[in-house]
């Protein structure tokens, strides 16, 4: 896959992470059952919604910048000699 | 954030949620003893006295207006990050947030978790190519894509917005001296005010970069040590250590005490009831708000490298998420206290005013004094440090952006003396607007956070991602996005007559939602109606800003993105028409 495809399908793959870890709300409705389990001693969805959206979260962000890094790199180093 | 956090406090304070058995009984008045007040007042006069020597020294490394509006753009990632905590986080994350969990529960983590993703968004789809383009701030870059109007535009919405919030924050600062050293409100404003706007004027982005790492540190170190000892004395053992889920003991006291604290469907101890499309507007209007204010993209333009800003993000994103689980620790454990302590024990009814002093209340109640004392430094150093970073975007934004636009050769020294300035000018209009705020000042900061996510957020995605965006739809999206933000909210979501959109409870979030919606889809459909970007020029500006080191044609021109993008907020835009 090019540089290109690669950056915008997995920004927006990222941006969809983002977006589902911080706002696990449709777990609520769809499972409703959910709000009635425990973990740790919380109930279910308020522990998910701490645990996803940050403790979560910051690994993946780290996971995103190595990729990023990677896909930066390929774009710095695809020079293609002759301009369309 | 602050007013943001009292706007909803002040909509859901009606008479219909205050009972008449609540009205009627004692209620609990915030004091706090001669102790506390002395050691906050030495905490605050040793960090006025250090904030304002970091201003001094930073004056010295200050040589061009590079230096002055970026830092020199050499700002470390763990550095950056503890200013990019500081810097987002505010009055609001000390005070106010608690104050919203003792009223609203369990859906202040969805609002807290939004605000953490739009953060961490602000990373993804912006900061590389802001960085990579390598100016001031966001206005600059609307100003170079979409040319000098739309700049023009944007300038003009950011500093209503960043009035809206300083006049916010000056005003929780003078309420803060107030309240702990029984200042009378104006010595307080005018103290705090000139002291803030001083040190940023003086030190520049250097000065504010250096003192918002401070402030961060200051912030994490007073949150964190009250709340430890809180837990223990709450008896929550080993599980005090760490804050964020350390209080498990307590819950099923909670459940007993209120039932519906953790309730996800309901809120204000189940009076409300909460819906789909409510938690969709807070992901629209928190993160896609987030990601549009200026003075939180402003940091990115400091850092060293693209790589060195994404770390500091990282940083970020632990440093802002640890603060705000502690909040929603500190929050649990007020609202226990009221419950169980202030009205189960001394039959004593806290004032929803009072609601904001709960970090205090908590600290004086539980901590010895000095600890007590503690948060009155976290929350002149949480104020403190967006109302620099606010006060830091106005400069740039009028005394660099503005300023180059009207004098395109004007000179390095005569650029950083129109940032220093418009910056001391903007403290000053935002210490005599908050001499007397206006009524209408809680409502237009909620809508401060609509108009965010409906002119910069998209002007800016849609610059960056996509090729045909011109300057016609940019300028069309931001207006429009402006327009019906302001319009839907005074008129509480009626135009001309007619219940536009159906608003429900905290209605401002589903307005959101339509206009957010309103300027993606009337930007994106006026671009490919006028044809899109034609200038080469422009369309070459996008491929170097994603670090291409060659130009193509095709790249970021495909129809998809924006035609998915114009359908979903056509979806969108729908949806918060219809009831409720």
């Amino acid at each position: 896959m090019n540089p290109y495809k690669k950056e915008c399908r997995f920004t927006f793959a990222s941006f969809l992470v983002v977006v589902l870890l911080t706002n696990i709300y449709p777990l609520y409705f769809m499972f409703p059952q959910i709000t009635k389990m425990n973990i740790l001693g919380f109930p279910a969805h308020y522990f998910l919604a701490m645990f996803m959206g940050w403790v979560v979260l910051v690994p993946f962000f780290w996971f995103y910048i190595k990729v990023s890094e990677n896909i930066d790199r390929e774009i710095e180093d695809s020079a293609q000699g002759e301009e369309k | 954030m602050r007013l943001l956090m009292f706007a909803v406090l002040a909509l859901l304070n009606t008479p219909t949620l205050v009972g008449a058995a609540e009205k009627a009984a004692k209620v609990y008045k915030f004091e706090p003893t001669k102790s506390i007040s002395m050691f906050g007042l030495i905490y605050a006069v040793i960090m006025i006295v250090a904030f304002l020597y970091v201003g001094y020294i930073s004056k010295k490394k200050t040589t061009s207006s590079d230096d002055y509006f970026t830092a020199g753009r050499g700002f470390g990632a763990l550095s950056n990050g503890l200013a990019m905590t500081s810097n987002f986080l505010s009055l609001a994350t000390f005070l106010g947030f608690t104050a919203l969990i003792w009223k609203l529960q369990f859906v202040l983590v969805s609002f807290i978790m939004a605000w953490l993703g739009g953060f961490t968004m602000i990373a993804i789809l912006l900061a590389p190519s802001l960085r990579r383009w390598g100016k001031f701030t966001s206005m600059g870059f609307i100003g170079e894509r979409f040319g000098h109007v739309a700049k023009i535009v944007s300038v003009v919405c950011m500093v209503l917005l960043a009035q809206l919030y300083l006049i916010g924050q000056m005003k929780g600062i003078g309420n803060l001296f107030q309240v702990m050293f029984h200042w009378d409100y104006m010595t307080g404003l005018i103290v705090g005010g000139l002291i803030v706007t001083a040190y940023v004027t003086i030190g520049g982005m250097y000065g504010l970069s250096y003192n918002q790492t401070l402030q961060s540190i200051i912030l994490m170190i007073a949150f964190l040590f009250p709340t430890i000892i809180v837990l223990m004395k709450l008896g929550c053992g080993a599980g005090s250590l760490l804050p964020p889920f350390g209080y498990s003991k307590l819950v099923p006291t909670m459940i007993e005490q209120l039932p519906t604290y953790f309730d996800p469907f309901t809120t204000v101890m189940g009076k409300i009831p909460l819906t789909f499309k409510f938690y969709t507007a807070i992901l629209f209007t928190h993160i896609f708000g987030t990601i549009g204010l200026p003075h939180i993209a402003m940091r990115y333009f400091t850092a060293s490298s693209v790589r060195e800003a994404k770390k500091a993000t990282l940083w970020g994103i632990f440093f802002v998420g640890f603060i705000f689980t502690t909040t929603l620790t500190i929050g649990f454990a007020a609202k226990l206290y009221t419950v169980q302590e202030l009205q189960g024990v001394q039959g004593l009814m806290l004032n929803p005013k009072e609601a904001d002093l709960l970090v205090l209340i908590m600290s004086q109640a539980f901590t010895p004094s000095w600890i007590a004392a503690l948060p009155i430094a976290g929350a002149m150093a949480a104020g403190l440090s967006t109302i620099a970073g606010l006060l830091m975007v106005i400069g740039t934004g009028i005394g660099h952006d503005i300023y180059t636009t009207i004098k395109p050769n004007a000179s390095d020294p005569s650029k950083v003396k129109m940032g220093l300035l418009f910056t001391a000018l903007g403290g000053i209009a935002t210490i005599m607007l908050a001499l007397n705020p206006p009524d209408f000042l809680l409502t237009s900061a909620i809508w401060a956070y609509v108009v965010a996510a409906s002119t910069f957020t998209p002007v800016l995605i849609l610059g960056i991602w996509w090729k045909g965006a011109n300057k016609i739809g940019a300028n069309c999206g931001m207006i429009v996005g402006a327009f019906f933000s302001m319009m839907l909210w005074g008129t509480n979501g009626k135009l001309f007559g007619i219940q536009f959109v159906n608003m429900g409870p905290l209605g401002y979030l589903v307005s959101g939602l339509f206009t957010a919606s309103a300027a993606w889809f009337v930007m994106i459909v006026i671009s490919l109606l006028t044809g899109g970007e034609k200038d080469e020029k422009v369309r070459r500006f996008v491929d170097r800003i994603h670090g291409w080191p060659d130009y193509c044609e095709e790249r970021y021109s495909g129809k998809t993105f924006p035609v998915g993008c114009a359908v979903v907020a056509l979806g969108l835009m729908i949806w918060s028409m219809m009831p409720y």
